[in-house]
């Protein structure tokens, strides 16, 4: 509903029910008041009507006592003089004091004087008159000289006023000769008369059961008590009715009826007309005023400013708002281009990171997607979409299980990123596209997966490298496996005929049948095929060693007893190639040592296998000693030593100093490869001091005796 | 170490030796006779199998890479075998690896010796393995 509406409705409602209320108002209390001010006007009048007609008794009575108390009149009733009533009773009298019948009587009610005055001539009043009279009590008889009456009979069907006044001297003295008895008839002339006195219109009518029906009513309310009865005829005239009582028995005889004009009510009316009229105008004109500064100073200017925001809200440019009125409405206005000012700045910069973003965003080389907590898409953006041929926003609005069933990889991740999980995979896309995708799920305040961020870039150079390390890496493992398949068939192939070769030898060497060369020779193939054995365990060792297939197990070892041991089997290639091998073991060594019971003896062995072989002449010396919780093995020789560039690959495998010394001292050099390896497995190391053509010292430092 | 064996230790003794490499065979069984060996010879497992029931040996000597029956097999029916059991069966192989020896072990042979064999010491390394056999021991005891 609009506001001019609303208030047009508030405001018909509030004065209407103004107007209803002051009209009810008026009503009950200024007509009323009117109506009330009439009553007591027209009780007025009723009473000027008693007054009046008290006032006509009283006169009568007081002239017909000026007649009664007067000798003339006292003597006449002893003596009737015809002159007395020549004189006094004239029909000017009866016009002067309005009397219609004269009755004096003596004391025993006997008539002596009965006139009647009627149309100019007095003639004898009519018997049944004159028997009323003489049966009227009150009348007839005036029982001392201040017995004076007054009231109303009636006579025929007509009320006549009447009074009797007790015939007494001139000086008021009695004895009480009679009665002076006055009539006056209330005909329609007297009727007229008082009317013209009292300026009311006046109506008589005697009780009887002829009685219109107003008269009815108001006999019947006059009955119950009311001293008078009043009742409106119309809107013009107002009747009152009085009783008049009569003489004998104080009981109501006659109504007299008055009418007048109803001038208050209808002034009355005319307030009243005259306020309701003032008030609608005062109503309108106040509803009109009301409307049309509404109209003026809020709904126009307020229709303004609706258009102006209007047009503002559809994005038009350079719309002014009513802002030039100093009042709430124009301060409104102010405040309103105040807000969209700032609105539109705070729009604009939106919009411009917006758009840094879009373009960020759509120019980066990867994917942004967002998916709903149900796995919806809600954002799916980013120049990597080329890649995978799908457009920016393509499926948004779709499920990613729909969209992507044929991907179980990505949709398992999606499920593991919807549980909660941040990570990063690879995926296969297409046949040709990997992706690199960071999972990172969205919580609200609650902790609530409401959905997940998926960053992913183009991995397929990255995959493919990783592919191709991945086939290297499993080429390699076979190519390795295929080696120690080998070097184990190898091994084997090898060892099976070596086993004929030393068998025989042996054998042979076993009989005396040879000639000394031929033992010689036969020996020399004894101690070749033992080389090429030793070799082919070196081998196999190495190979075993580089795969890393060897586990070292501590166990305890005397190692004094394994130390002597290796003594004694090189003491003998030493003496025979004239050296001299020296080996010391001090006495902070413990005997037993928790150390692997194959590598241990294998790198002595080494060690002065190598120091023997490589040393023409001079010595071999080792040393086997504590260092805190090293065990230190020292081998030094007196043989050709190593130059500087070569202390490094002298460690590798295949390796010796030159190939001319692989001619000379034999031998593929696995040995210093195999220490080097077995030390390096056991927390140790290997060191190495040499001088070229003086001597090599070797020194093993192996962390075992904590 | 201080073990020695005497030269006609082993007289009287039959020993089956079983390998498919003839050589093999001969310098084994040429070692054995020197100690007065009964040897008899088999060059698969099969015929093996059938010589050891035949001859009843004090011990056995097979390779183990052999046609027909392998020497793991061949010691397992041994071993199956209420009559054979308790012959002690001893592995020459030219198989060199650690994870060979324990698989024999486990398939049944009482001891493993890699090829090449050494002529001086064949012998008495051979017997010494077998030291901790009651009867092979007490056999020795008497001569």
């Amino acid at each position: 509903m609009s506001l001019r509406r609303k208030t047009v409705l508030i405001l018909s409602i509030v004065l209407a029910v103004l107007i209803i209320l002051m009209i009810l108002a008026a009503q009950f209390i200024v007509f009323a008041g009117y109506n009330q001010l009439e009553e007591q006007a027209i009780q007025n009048e009723l009473q000027r009507v008693r007054n009046l007609l008290q006032t006509e008794l009283t006169g009568l009575q007081t002239s017909a006592f000026d007649y009664s108390r007067w000798d003339d009149t006292y003597d006449y009733v002893v003596s009737p003089d015809p002159t007395y009533i020549e004189d006094n009773y004239i029909p000017l009298t009866y016009d002067d004091f309005g009397l219609d019948v004269i009755f004096i009587l003596d004391a025993e009610q006997n008539v002596v004087y009965a006139v009647q005055h009627q149309d100019g001539e007095l003639v004898d009043p009519p018997a049944d008159l004159t028997e009323l009279v003489l049966n009227t009590e009150r009348l007839a008889i005036r029982r001392d000289e201040t017995d004076l009456v007054s009231g109303y009979i009636e006579w025929n069907g007509r009320l006549v006023m009447a009074v009797s006044t007790p015939i007494v001297t001139s000086e008021g003295e009695g004895p009480v000769r009679g009665a002076m008895i006055w009539l006056r008839l209330i005909d329609t002339d007297e009727i007229q008369r008082l009317t013209e006195i009292s300026r009311l219109t006046l109506d008589l009518r005697i009780i009887n059961s002829d009685l219109p029906e107003s008269w009815q009513q108001a006999q019947q309310a006059l009955m119950a008590g009311q001293t008078e009865w009043i009742k409106p005829v119309n809107n013009n005239l107002i009747a009152g009715f009085l009783e008049l009582d009569a003489l004998e028995s104080d009981t109501p005889i006659a109504l007299l009826r008055v009418e007048t004009n109803r001038n208050i009510h209808q002034q009355g009316q005319r307030s009243l007309f005259l306020l309701v009229a003032a008030l609608v105008v005062i109503a309108l004109t106040t509803f009109l005023a009301v409307m049309i500064l509404l109209e003026r100073l809020v709904i126009n200017r307020l229709y303004t400013l609706n258009t102006a925001v209007h047009q503002i809200g559809k994005g038009k440019k350079g719309v002014k708002l009513p802002t030039d009125e100093p009042d709430e409405l124009g301060q409104l206005a102010k405040t309103m281009e105040q807000t969209f000012a700032a609105l539109n700045k705070t729009q604009n910069e939106l919009r411009q990171s917006e758009e840094r973003l879009r373009t960020l965003v759509a120019s980066a080389p990867v994917i942004l997607l967002t998916l709903d907590k149900d796995g919806v898409f809600t954002f799916l953006q980013g120049r990597g979409l080329d890649d995978i041929d799908v457009q920016p926003g393509q499926y948004v609005g779709q499920s990613v299980f729909d969209v992507y069933q044929h991907n179980p990889a990505f949709l398992d991740s999606i499920r593991r990123a919807l549980n909660g999980e941040v990570f990063n995979n690879l995926i296969d896309f297409t046949d040709s596209v990997a992706l690199s995708i960071w999972y990172s799920p969205v919580k609200n305040e609650q902790g609530m997966v409401e959905g997940v961020i998926c960053v992913a870039t183009n991995a397929t150079e990255r995959k493919q490298i990783e592919d191709n390390l991945r086939a290297a890496k499993e080429a390699a493992e076979a190519a390795s496996q295929a080696k120690s398949t080998f070097l184990a068939n190898m091994s084997h192939e090898l060892r099976t005929p070596l086993n004929a070769i030393i068998g025989f030898v042996g054998i042979m060497l076993m009989g005396n049948t040879l000639s000394e060369k031929d033992y010689h020779r036969a020996d020399r193939i004894r101690v070749n095929g033992e080389r090429l054995l030793s070799l082919i365990d070196d081998i196999l060792d190495l190979s075993r060693i580089e795969a890393g297939r060897v586990t070292l197990v501590p166990e305890e070892v005397n190692v004094r007893e394994e130390v002597h041991f290796l003594e004694k089997r090189y003491a003998e290639e030493a003496k025979e190639k004239n050296l001299s091998l020296n080996v010391t073991i001090t006495d902070d060594v413990p005997e037993i040592i928790r150390i692997d019971r194959d590598a241990f003896p294998k790198i002595i062995d080494n060690l002065l296998s190598n120091a023997i072989k490589f040393t023409r002449e001079g010595s071999v010396d080792m040393f086997v000693m504590r260092s805190g919780v090293n065990l230190n093995i020292i081998v030094s020789d007196t043989g050709v030593g190593i130059p500087p560039h070569m202390h490094q690959v002298i460690f590798e495998s295949f390796r010796q100093v030159d190939d001319s010394s692989t001619r000379e001292f034999g031998g593929m050099g696995l040995g210093l490869a195999i220490v080097h390896h077995l030390c390096k497995a056991m927390g140790g190391t290997i060191q190495l001091e040499s001088v070229v053509n003086q001597g090599s010292t070797f020194t093993v430092t192996l962390p075992i005796l904590s | 170490m201080a073990f020695q064996l005497q030269p006609n230790a082993l007289k009287g003794w039959r020993v089956v030796v079983i390998d498919d490499e003839p050589d093999s065979l001969e310098v084994v069984k040429f070692l054995l006779q020197r100690y007065g060996a009964e040897v008899h010879t088999a060059t698969d497992g099969q015929s093996g199998l059938a010589l050891i029931n035949d001859v009843r040996p004090m011990f056995v000597v097979s390779d183990l890479a052999m046609p027909k029956i392998t020497g793991e097999e061949l010691v397992r029916r041994v071993k199956d075998d209420r009559v054979l059991s308790h012959i002690p069966m001893i592995a020459l192989s030219a198989h060199a690896k650690k994870e060979d020896y324990a698989r024999a072990i486990s398939a049944g042979f009482h001891a493993y010796m890699v090829k090449p064999l050494r002529p001086e010491t064949f012998v008495k390394d051979l017997i010494r393995l077998m030291l901790d056999i009651p009867h092979i021991a007490s056999a020795l005891e008497k001569e």
